[in-house]
Protein backbone atom coordinates (compact mmCIF):
# COMPACT_ATOMS: atom_id res chain seq x y z
CA UNK A 1 0.00 0.00 0.00
CA UNK A 2 2.77 2.38 0.92
CA UNK A 3 4.63 1.58 -2.28
CA UNK A 4 1.48 2.31 -4.31
CA UNK A 5 1.00 5.56 -2.43
CA UNK A 6 4.57 6.65 -2.97
CA UNK A 7 4.80 5.75 -6.62
CA UNK A 8 1.45 7.34 -7.40
CA UNK A 9 2.89 10.63 -6.10
CA UNK A 10 6.08 10.40 -8.12
CA UNK A 11 6.95 12.83 -10.93
CA UNK A 12 6.55 9.97 -13.39
CA UNK A 13 2.93 9.42 -12.39
CA UNK A 14 2.23 13.15 -12.28
CA UNK A 15 3.41 13.40 -15.88
CA UNK A 16 1.47 10.36 -16.90
CA UNK A 17 -1.68 11.70 -15.25
CA UNK A 18 -1.75 14.57 -17.74
CA UNK A 19 -2.17 12.02 -20.51
CA UNK A 20 -4.22 9.30 -18.91
CA UNK A 21 -6.25 9.44 -15.76
CA UNK A 22 -5.63 5.77 -14.93
CA UNK A 23 -1.90 5.86 -15.59
CA UNK A 24 -0.81 6.42 -11.98
CA UNK A 25 -2.41 3.25 -10.69
CA UNK A 26 -0.94 1.19 -13.52
CA UNK A 27 2.44 2.81 -13.19
CA UNK A 28 2.48 2.02 -9.50
CA UNK A 29 2.08 -1.72 -10.01
CA UNK A 30 5.61 -2.52 -11.26
CA UNK A 31 7.10 -0.28 -8.59
CA UNK A 32 5.05 -1.93 -5.88
CA UNK A 33 5.80 -5.37 -7.31
CA UNK A 34 9.54 -4.77 -7.40
CA UNK A 35 9.51 -3.46 -3.83
CA UNK A 36 7.67 -6.61 -2.77
CA UNK A 37 10.30 -8.64 -4.60
CA UNK A 38 12.92 -7.10 -2.35
CA UNK A 39 10.76 -7.08 0.77
CA UNK A 40 9.95 -10.75 0.31
CA UNK A 41 13.63 -11.45 1.01
CA UNK A 42 14.01 -14.07 -1.67
CA UNK A 43 17.38 -15.63 -0.88
CA UNK A 44 20.21 -14.58 -3.19
CA UNK A 45 18.28 -11.79 -4.97
CA UNK A 46 20.55 -8.79 -4.55
CA UNK A 47 19.05 -6.27 -6.97
CA UNK A 48 16.06 -5.71 -9.24
CA UNK A 49 16.34 -3.33 -12.17
CA UNK A 50 13.44 -2.46 -14.46
CA UNK A 51 14.67 0.00 -17.03
CA UNK A 52 13.19 1.27 -19.25
CA UNK A 53 9.61 1.01 -18.03
CA UNK A 54 6.95 2.03 -20.53
CA UNK A 55 3.34 3.00 -20.11
CA UNK A 56 1.55 1.54 -23.09
CA UNK A 57 -2.06 1.70 -24.16
CA UNK A 58 -3.13 -1.40 -22.29
CA UNK A 59 -0.40 -2.06 -19.73
CA UNK A 60 2.82 -1.00 -18.10
CA UNK A 61 5.72 -3.10 -19.31
CA UNK A 62 9.39 -3.38 -18.48
CA UNK A 63 11.38 -3.30 -21.72
CA UNK A 64 14.44 -4.53 -19.94
CA UNK A 65 14.80 -6.24 -16.60
CA UNK A 66 17.83 -7.53 -14.76
CA UNK A 67 17.96 -9.35 -11.48
CA UNK A 68 21.29 -9.54 -9.72
CA UNK A 69 22.28 -12.55 -7.63
CA UNK A 70 24.35 -12.65 -4.49
CA UNK A 71 25.50 -16.23 -4.34
CA UNK A 72 27.14 -15.98 -0.96
CA UNK A 73 24.08 -14.69 0.91
CA UNK A 74 21.70 -17.05 2.59
CA UNK B 1 28.93 16.09 31.31
CA UNK B 2 26.92 17.55 28.45
CA UNK B 3 23.27 16.53 28.60
CA UNK B 4 21.81 18.75 25.87
CA UNK B 5 23.09 20.27 22.68
CA UNK B 6 24.98 21.76 21.11
CA UNK B 7 22.34 23.60 19.15
CA UNK B 8 19.53 22.32 21.35
CA UNK B 9 16.63 24.50 22.39
CA UNK B 10 16.74 22.82 25.75
CA UNK B 11 14.27 20.86 27.80
CA UNK B 12 11.32 22.27 29.67
CA UNK B 13 8.98 20.28 31.93
CA UNK B 14 6.73 22.88 33.55
CA UNK B 15 4.83 20.31 35.56
CA UNK B 16 8.05 19.35 37.36
CA UNK B 17 9.40 22.88 37.58
CA UNK B 18 12.25 22.07 35.20
CA UNK B 19 13.39 24.72 32.70
CA UNK B 20 16.74 23.81 31.21
CA UNK B 21 16.34 26.06 28.20
CA UNK B 22 17.17 29.54 26.99
CA UNK B 23 13.56 30.54 26.45
CA UNK B 24 12.70 33.91 28.00
CA UNK B 25 8.99 33.06 27.98
CA UNK B 26 7.50 31.26 30.99
CA UNK B 27 5.88 27.98 29.98
CA UNK B 28 2.67 26.96 31.72
CA UNK B 29 1.97 23.34 32.62
CA UNK B 30 -0.46 21.70 30.24
CA UNK B 31 -1.35 18.63 28.22
CA UNK B 32 0.52 19.51 25.04
CA UNK B 33 4.10 18.47 24.34
CA UNK B 34 6.33 20.09 21.73
CA UNK B 35 9.23 18.22 20.23
CA UNK B 36 11.63 19.81 17.77
CA UNK B 37 13.96 17.52 15.90
CA UNK B 38 15.46 17.58 12.45
CA UNK B 39 15.79 13.86 11.77
CA UNK B 40 14.93 10.32 12.74
CA UNK B 41 11.86 10.90 14.86
CA UNK B 42 9.57 8.75 12.79
CA UNK B 43 10.14 5.50 14.67
CA UNK B 44 9.57 7.18 18.02
CA UNK B 45 6.59 9.08 16.61
CA UNK B 46 5.04 5.90 15.32
CA UNK B 47 5.06 4.43 18.80
CA UNK B 48 3.73 7.61 20.38
CA UNK B 49 1.07 7.95 17.69
CA UNK B 50 -0.70 4.86 18.95
CA UNK B 51 -1.66 6.69 22.13
CA UNK B 52 -1.47 10.42 21.43
CA UNK B 53 -2.57 12.64 18.56
CA UNK B 54 0.50 14.00 16.80
CA UNK B 55 0.79 17.10 14.63
CA UNK B 56 3.91 17.88 12.60
CA UNK B 57 5.20 20.86 10.68
CA UNK B 58 8.08 20.08 8.36
CA UNK B 59 10.52 22.58 6.90
CA UNK B 60 11.84 20.75 3.90
CA UNK B 61 9.60 21.66 1.03
CA UNK B 62 11.64 24.61 -0.23
CA UNK B 63 14.65 22.38 -0.72
CA UNK B 64 12.48 19.71 -2.32
CA UNK B 65 11.10 21.98 -5.04
CA UNK B 66 14.05 21.50 -7.35
CA UNK B 67 14.74 17.91 -6.49
CA UNK B 68 12.25 16.29 -8.85
CA UNK B 69 14.58 14.27 -11.08
CA UNK B 70 14.32 11.06 -9.11
CA UNK B 71 11.32 8.79 -9.16
CA UNK B 72 10.27 10.08 -5.74
CA UNK B 73 10.97 13.32 -3.92
CA UNK B 74 12.22 13.12 -0.38
CA UNK B 75 9.24 15.23 0.68
CA UNK B 76 6.82 12.68 -0.80
CA UNK B 77 8.50 9.93 1.15
CA UNK B 78 8.48 12.01 4.32
CA UNK B 79 4.80 12.87 4.06
CA UNK B 80 3.84 9.26 3.34
CA UNK B 81 5.88 8.08 6.31
CA UNK B 82 4.22 10.69 8.55
CA UNK B 83 0.75 9.56 7.51
CA UNK B 84 1.69 5.95 8.03
CA UNK B 85 3.03 6.78 11.48
CA UNK B 86 -0.31 8.33 12.42
CA UNK B 87 0.74 11.98 12.23
CA UNK B 88 -1.18 14.93 10.87
CA UNK B 89 1.03 17.22 8.81
CA UNK B 90 0.37 20.95 8.54
CA UNK B 91 2.03 23.69 6.51
CA UNK B 92 2.08 26.74 8.76
CA UNK B 93 2.69 27.61 12.39
CA UNK B 94 -0.83 29.04 12.57
CA UNK B 95 -2.26 25.75 11.38
CA UNK B 96 -0.06 23.94 13.88
CA UNK B 97 -1.53 25.86 16.83
CA UNK B 98 -5.07 25.48 15.51
CA UNK B 99 -4.59 21.76 15.05
CA UNK B 100 -3.22 21.35 18.56
CA UNK B 101 -6.14 23.30 20.01
CA UNK B 102 -8.56 21.18 18.03
CA UNK B 103 -6.95 17.97 19.25
CA UNK B 104 -7.47 19.20 22.80
CA UNK B 105 -11.08 20.33 22.35
CA UNK B 106 -12.56 18.00 19.74
CA UNK B 107 -12.80 14.26 20.04
CA UNK B 108 -12.83 12.51 16.70
CA UNK B 109 -16.21 10.84 16.22
CA UNK B 110 -16.56 7.47 14.62
CA UNK B 111 -18.46 9.00 11.73
CA UNK B 112 -17.11 11.68 9.42
CA UNK B 113 -20.26 13.63 8.59
CA UNK B 114 -21.01 17.18 9.62
CA UNK B 115 -24.42 18.73 10.30
CA UNK B 116 -24.61 22.51 9.99
CA UNK B 117 -26.98 24.77 11.88
CA UNK B 118 -27.21 28.46 11.04
CA UNK B 119 -29.64 31.32 11.09
CA UNK B 120 -30.52 32.40 7.58
CA UNK B 121 -29.56 30.32 4.55
CA UNK B 122 -26.38 32.07 3.41
CA UNK B 123 -23.85 31.31 6.17
CA UNK B 124 -24.86 27.67 6.42
CA UNK B 125 -24.61 27.15 2.68
CA UNK B 126 -21.21 28.84 2.57
CA UNK B 127 -20.02 26.48 5.29
CA UNK B 128 -21.50 23.46 3.50
CA UNK B 129 -19.83 24.34 0.21
CA UNK B 130 -16.51 24.88 1.98
CA UNK B 131 -16.85 21.44 3.53
CA UNK B 132 -17.68 19.74 0.25
CA UNK B 133 -14.91 21.53 -1.65
CA UNK B 134 -12.41 20.30 0.91
CA UNK B 135 -13.57 16.71 0.53
CA UNK B 136 -15.77 16.56 3.64
CA UNK B 137 -19.20 14.98 3.91
CA UNK B 138 -22.51 16.51 4.87
CA UNK B 139 -24.62 14.28 7.07
CA UNK B 140 -28.26 13.39 6.49
CA UNK B 141 -30.74 14.34 9.17
CA UNK B 142 -33.13 11.58 10.15
CA UNK B 143 -36.82 11.84 9.16
CA UNK B 144 -37.73 12.21 12.86
CA UNK B 145 -35.42 15.19 13.24
CA UNK B 146 -36.76 16.81 10.08
CA UNK B 147 -40.35 16.32 11.29
CA UNK B 148 -39.35 17.89 14.62
CA UNK B 149 -38.00 20.99 12.87
CA UNK B 150 -40.98 21.21 10.48
CA UNK B 151 -43.26 21.30 13.48
CA UNK B 152 -41.12 23.64 15.56
CA UNK B 153 -40.39 26.07 12.73
CA UNK B 154 -43.95 25.80 11.45
CA UNK B 155 -42.85 25.39 7.86
CA UNK B 156 -43.79 23.15 4.97
CA UNK B 157 -40.57 23.98 3.14
CA UNK B 158 -38.19 21.15 2.42
CA UNK B 159 -35.65 21.05 5.25
CA UNK B 160 -32.21 19.53 4.97
CA UNK B 161 -28.63 19.87 6.09
CA UNK B 162 -27.48 22.67 6.35
CA UNK B 163 -30.48 23.69 8.41
CA UNK B 164 -31.43 27.37 8.37
CA UNK B 165 -33.18 28.83 11.41
CA UNK B 166 -35.25 31.98 11.07
CA UNK B 167 -33.25 35.23 11.39
CA UNK B 168 -35.19 36.21 14.51
CA UNK B 169 -34.44 32.98 16.40
CA UNK B 170 -33.92 33.60 20.10
CA UNK B 171 -31.24 32.00 22.25
CA UNK B 172 -33.58 29.31 23.61
CA UNK B 173 -34.58 28.46 20.04
CA UNK B 174 -30.91 28.00 19.10
CA UNK B 175 -30.44 25.76 22.11
CA UNK B 176 -33.49 23.63 21.26
CA UNK B 177 -32.38 23.28 17.66
CA UNK B 178 -28.86 22.20 18.66
CA UNK B 179 -30.29 19.78 21.18
CA UNK B 180 -32.47 18.16 18.52
CA UNK B 181 -29.52 17.82 16.17
CA UNK B 182 -27.31 16.26 18.82
CA UNK B 183 -30.08 13.79 19.65
CA UNK B 184 -30.14 12.59 16.04
CA UNK B 185 -28.26 9.28 15.84
CA UNK B 186 -27.23 10.10 12.29
CA UNK B 187 -25.35 13.18 13.45
CA UNK B 188 -21.64 12.80 14.07
CA UNK B 189 -20.57 16.42 14.62
CA UNK B 190 -22.56 19.68 14.56
CA UNK B 191 -21.30 23.08 13.42
CA UNK B 192 -23.24 26.16 14.41
CA UNK B 193 -22.73 29.27 12.28
CA UNK B 194 -23.83 32.47 13.98
CA UNK B 195 -23.74 35.88 12.35
CA UNK B 196 -24.76 39.01 14.31
CA UNK B 197 -28.50 39.35 14.80
CA UNK B 198 -30.57 42.43 15.69
CA UNK B 199 -33.01 40.19 17.55
CA UNK B 200 -30.73 38.44 20.02
CA UNK B 201 -27.36 39.13 21.66
CA UNK B 202 -24.65 36.80 20.47
CA UNK B 203 -23.45 36.35 24.06
CA UNK B 204 -26.83 34.88 24.96
CA UNK B 205 -26.68 32.52 21.99
CA UNK B 206 -23.20 31.41 22.96
CA UNK B 207 -24.22 30.75 26.55
CA UNK B 208 -27.31 28.83 25.49
CA UNK B 209 -25.42 26.71 22.96
CA UNK B 210 -22.71 25.88 25.49
CA UNK B 211 -25.28 24.83 28.06
CA UNK B 212 -26.84 22.39 25.59
CA UNK B 213 -23.55 21.08 24.30
CA UNK B 214 -22.01 20.49 27.73
CA UNK B 215 -22.50 16.71 27.75
CA UNK B 216 -21.48 16.53 24.09
CA UNK B 217 -19.06 19.43 23.86
CA UNK B 218 -16.61 17.35 21.86
CA UNK B 219 -19.22 16.98 19.11
CA UNK B 220 -19.95 20.70 18.72
CA UNK B 221 -18.01 23.27 16.69
CA UNK B 222 -18.93 26.94 16.52
CA UNK B 223 -18.20 29.70 14.04
CA UNK B 224 -18.95 33.33 14.91
CA UNK B 225 -19.10 35.57 11.86
CA UNK B 226 -18.81 39.27 12.50
CA UNK B 227 -15.28 40.04 13.61
CA UNK B 228 -14.94 42.02 16.83
CA UNK B 229 -18.71 42.10 17.38
CA UNK B 230 -18.69 38.35 17.92
CA UNK B 231 -15.43 38.10 19.82
CA UNK B 232 -17.08 37.89 23.23
CA UNK B 233 -19.36 35.10 22.10
CA UNK B 234 -16.36 33.28 20.71
CA UNK B 235 -14.58 33.59 24.06
CA UNK B 236 -17.62 32.32 25.96
CA UNK B 237 -17.66 29.22 23.77
CA UNK B 238 -13.93 28.69 24.20
CA UNK B 239 -14.25 29.09 27.98
CA UNK B 240 -16.80 26.26 27.96
CA UNK B 241 -14.41 24.00 26.07
CA UNK B 242 -16.26 24.33 22.78
CA UNK B 243 -14.08 24.86 19.74
CA UNK B 244 -14.79 28.29 18.28
CA UNK B 245 -13.46 30.29 15.36
CA UNK B 246 -14.30 33.51 13.61
CA UNK B 247 -15.21 31.89 10.28
CA UNK B 248 -16.81 28.64 9.12
CA UNK B 249 -13.89 28.07 6.76
CA UNK B 250 -11.37 27.89 9.59
CA UNK B 251 -13.66 25.72 11.68
CA UNK B 252 -14.14 23.28 8.83
CA UNK B 253 -10.41 23.15 8.17
CA UNK B 254 -9.89 22.18 11.79
CA UNK B 255 -12.73 19.64 11.64
CA UNK B 256 -11.19 17.95 8.60
CA UNK B 257 -7.80 18.00 10.28
CA UNK B 258 -9.22 16.12 13.24
CA UNK B 259 -10.81 13.60 10.90
CA UNK B 260 -7.46 13.08 9.16
CA UNK B 261 -5.85 12.54 12.53
CA UNK B 262 -8.36 9.84 13.35
CA UNK B 263 -7.94 8.17 9.96
CA UNK B 264 -4.16 8.19 10.25
CA UNK B 265 -4.29 6.72 13.72
CA UNK B 266 -6.74 4.08 12.53
CA UNK B 267 -4.26 3.22 9.79
CA UNK B 268 -1.48 3.12 12.33
CA UNK B 269 -3.14 0.55 14.54
CA UNK B 270 -4.24 -1.59 11.62
CA UNK B 271 -2.04 -4.16 10.01
CA UNK B 272 -2.56 -3.18 6.39
CA UNK B 273 -2.56 -5.79 3.70
CA UNK B 274 0.89 -6.05 2.20
CA UNK B 275 -0.54 -6.51 -1.24
CA UNK B 276 -3.49 -5.25 -3.21
CA UNK B 277 -6.37 -7.70 -3.40
CA UNK B 278 -5.78 -8.29 -7.10
CA UNK B 279 -2.06 -8.85 -6.65
CA UNK B 280 -1.24 -12.14 -4.97
CA UNK B 281 2.53 -12.61 -5.30
CA UNK B 282 3.79 -16.15 -5.77
CA UNK B 283 6.82 -16.21 -3.50
CA UNK B 284 7.27 -19.97 -3.78
CA UNK B 285 7.49 -19.74 -7.56
CA UNK B 286 10.02 -16.94 -7.22
CA UNK B 287 12.18 -18.99 -4.85
CA UNK B 288 11.98 -21.94 -7.21
CA UNK B 289 13.19 -19.77 -10.09
CA UNK B 290 16.14 -18.48 -8.09
CA UNK B 291 16.99 -22.03 -7.05
CA UNK B 292 17.16 -23.07 -10.69
CA UNK B 293 19.18 -20.01 -11.63
CA UNK B 294 21.80 -20.69 -8.99
CA UNK B 295 22.79 -23.87 -10.78
CA UNK B 296 23.91 -21.80 -13.78
CA UNK B 297 26.89 -19.49 -13.96
CA UNK B 298 26.64 -15.71 -13.87
CA UNK B 299 25.72 -13.02 -11.44
CA UNK B 300 22.44 -12.09 -13.08
CA UNK B 301 19.40 -14.18 -13.87
CA UNK B 302 18.87 -15.25 -17.46
CA UNK B 303 16.13 -13.53 -19.43
CA UNK B 304 13.87 -16.55 -19.02
CA UNK B 305 14.38 -16.76 -15.28
CA UNK B 306 14.02 -13.00 -14.90
CA UNK B 307 10.71 -13.08 -16.73
CA UNK B 308 9.40 -15.94 -14.59
CA UNK B 309 10.50 -14.35 -11.33
CA UNK B 310 8.99 -10.95 -12.12
CA UNK B 311 5.83 -12.63 -13.36
CA UNK B 312 5.45 -14.06 -9.86
CA UNK B 313 5.25 -10.46 -8.61
CA UNK B 314 2.85 -9.19 -11.26
CA UNK B 315 5.44 -7.40 -13.35
CA UNK B 316 5.18 -7.70 -17.12
CA UNK B 317 8.44 -7.86 -19.04
CA UNK B 318 8.34 -7.15 -22.77
CA UNK B 319 8.53 -10.16 -25.01
CA UNK B 320 11.96 -10.04 -26.60
CA UNK B 321 12.30 -12.81 -29.19
CA UNK B 322 15.66 -14.51 -29.56
CA UNK B 323 17.03 -14.60 -33.08
CA UNK B 324 19.62 -17.30 -33.83
CA UNK B 325 21.28 -15.31 -36.63
CA UNK B 326 21.64 -11.73 -37.76
CA UNK B 327 19.21 -12.35 -40.64
CA UNK B 328 16.63 -13.69 -38.20
CA UNK B 329 17.28 -10.61 -36.07
CA UNK B 330 16.44 -8.39 -39.04
CA UNK B 331 13.16 -10.23 -39.53
CA UNK B 332 12.35 -9.88 -35.83
CA UNK B 333 13.12 -6.15 -35.98
CA UNK B 334 10.66 -5.74 -38.82
CA UNK B 335 7.98 -7.38 -36.71
CA UNK B 336 8.76 -5.29 -33.64
CA UNK B 337 9.06 -2.01 -35.55
CA UNK B 338 12.02 0.37 -35.62
CA UNK B 339 13.90 1.71 -33.74
CA UNK B 340 15.05 -1.32 -31.79
CA UNK B 341 17.65 -2.19 -29.18
CA UNK B 342 19.98 -5.12 -29.80
CA UNK B 343 21.75 -7.40 -27.33
CA UNK B 344 23.86 -10.52 -27.64
CA UNK B 345 22.61 -13.78 -26.20
CA UNK B 346 25.23 -16.06 -24.71
CA UNK B 347 25.33 -19.68 -23.63
CA UNK B 348 23.22 -20.59 -20.56
CA UNK B 349 20.72 -17.88 -21.45
CA UNK B 350 22.98 -15.04 -20.28
CA UNK B 351 23.00 -11.66 -22.00
CA UNK B 352 26.10 -9.61 -22.81
CA UNK B 353 26.24 -6.55 -20.60
CA UNK B 354 26.41 -4.06 -23.45
CA UNK B 355 23.59 -3.31 -25.86
CA UNK B 356 23.17 -1.29 -29.02
CA UNK B 357 20.19 1.01 -28.85
CA UNK B 358 18.02 3.19 -31.05
CA UNK B 359 18.77 1.26 -34.24
CA UNK B 360 16.48 2.82 -36.85
CA UNK B 361 16.78 0.48 -39.85
CA UNK B 362 18.06 -2.91 -41.08
CA UNK B 363 21.22 -1.29 -42.34
CA UNK B 364 21.90 0.15 -38.89
CA UNK B 365 21.73 -3.26 -37.20
CA UNK B 366 24.59 -5.15 -38.82
CA UNK B 367 27.46 -2.82 -37.83
CA UNK B 368 26.51 -2.46 -34.14
CA UNK B 369 25.99 -6.24 -34.00
CA UNK B 370 29.52 -6.76 -35.26
CA UNK B 371 30.89 -4.18 -32.80
CA UNK B 372 29.15 -5.91 -29.93
CA UNK B 373 30.67 -9.25 -30.93
CA UNK B 374 34.13 -7.65 -31.04
CA UNK B 375 33.61 -6.16 -27.59
CA UNK B 376 32.45 -9.50 -26.22
CA UNK B 377 35.47 -11.25 -27.70
CA UNK B 378 37.79 -8.66 -26.19
CA UNK B 379 36.24 -8.85 -22.74
CA UNK B 380 35.27 -12.52 -22.55
CA UNK B 381 37.20 -14.52 -25.14
CA UNK B 382 35.73 -17.82 -23.95
CA UNK B 383 32.10 -16.84 -24.19
CA UNK B 384 30.07 -17.81 -27.22
CA UNK B 385 27.30 -15.87 -28.95
CA UNK B 386 24.20 -18.02 -29.39
CA UNK B 387 21.90 -15.39 -30.85
CA UNK B 388 20.51 -11.90 -30.73
CA UNK B 389 17.82 -10.35 -28.59
CA UNK B 390 15.79 -7.45 -29.92
CA UNK B 391 13.39 -5.29 -28.04
CA UNK B 392 11.49 -2.10 -28.78
CA UNK B 393 13.68 0.92 -28.23
CA UNK B 394 13.25 2.73 -24.96
CA UNK B 395 15.64 5.10 -23.30
CA UNK B 396 17.01 3.99 -19.96
CA UNK B 397 16.93 6.27 -17.00
CA UNK B 398 19.96 4.62 -15.47
CA UNK B 399 23.37 6.29 -15.80
CA UNK B 400 25.34 3.37 -17.21
CA UNK B 401 26.10 4.01 -20.87
CA UNK B 402 29.18 3.22 -22.88
CA UNK B 403 30.86 5.07 -25.71
CA UNK B 404 29.11 5.08 -29.04
CA UNK B 405 29.77 2.22 -31.44
CA UNK B 406 28.15 4.09 -34.29
CA UNK B 407 27.04 7.71 -34.83
CA UNK B 408 24.62 8.82 -32.18
CA UNK B 409 21.08 9.22 -33.33
CA UNK B 410 18.07 10.64 -31.59
CA UNK B 411 15.56 8.13 -30.43
CA UNK B 412 12.12 8.65 -31.82
CA UNK B 413 9.31 7.57 -29.57
CA UNK B 414 7.80 4.24 -30.40
CA UNK B 415 4.35 4.28 -31.86
CA UNK B 416 3.12 1.77 -29.32
CA UNK B 417 4.33 3.69 -26.30
CA UNK B 418 2.07 6.06 -24.51
CA UNK B 419 2.60 9.78 -24.94
CA UNK B 420 2.76 9.84 -21.17
CA UNK B 421 6.14 8.20 -21.24
CA UNK B 422 7.62 10.20 -24.08
CA UNK B 423 8.85 13.52 -22.69
CA UNK B 424 11.37 11.98 -20.31
CA UNK B 425 12.50 9.22 -22.63
CA UNK B 426 13.03 11.58 -25.54
CA UNK B 427 15.17 13.92 -23.53
CA UNK B 428 17.33 11.15 -22.25
CA UNK B 429 17.55 9.32 -25.54
CA UNK B 430 18.80 12.39 -27.35
CA UNK B 431 21.69 12.57 -24.93
CA UNK B 432 22.48 8.87 -25.00
CA UNK B 433 24.52 6.89 -27.44
CA UNK B 434 23.28 3.84 -29.33
CA UNK B 435 25.65 1.59 -27.47
CA UNK B 436 25.47 1.23 -23.74
CA UNK B 437 26.27 -1.02 -20.88
CA UNK B 438 23.14 -2.44 -19.42
CA UNK B 439 24.51 -4.06 -16.35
Amino acid sequence: MLAHDLVARSPFCRRARRERADAPAEGAQPGAGSSVTIADRIDHVASVELDPLHVEAARVVAFDARIGLARSSA
Amino acid sequence: MRLLGPGSGGRVVPGSGLNASATPVPIKPGKIAVLSQSTTISAAGRNAGRNKPLVAIHCGRLAAVDATDGPLRAEDVFQAALRRAGWVSVDTLGALFEAVEAMARVRPQRGDSLAILGNRHGPGRIAAETLLRAGGRLGDLSPATLRHFEKRLQTRSHLSNPLALPPGMRADGWAAALSAMLADRRTDTVLTVCPPSPFVASDEVATALCAVSRPSQHKVLTAWIGGGAMLHAQRIAAAHGVLSHDSPERTITVFLGVLNCRRNRDLLIQMPPSFAADFPPDSEAARSVVGEALTAAGETLSARHTRRLLQAYGIVVADTPAAPSIDAALLAAEQIGYPVDLALLLANGAVFDETAGSLPSPAAIRIPARDLRHRLRAQHPARRVTGYRLRPNGARSGPRRCASASPAMPSSARSSSSPAARPATRARAAASSPCRRSS
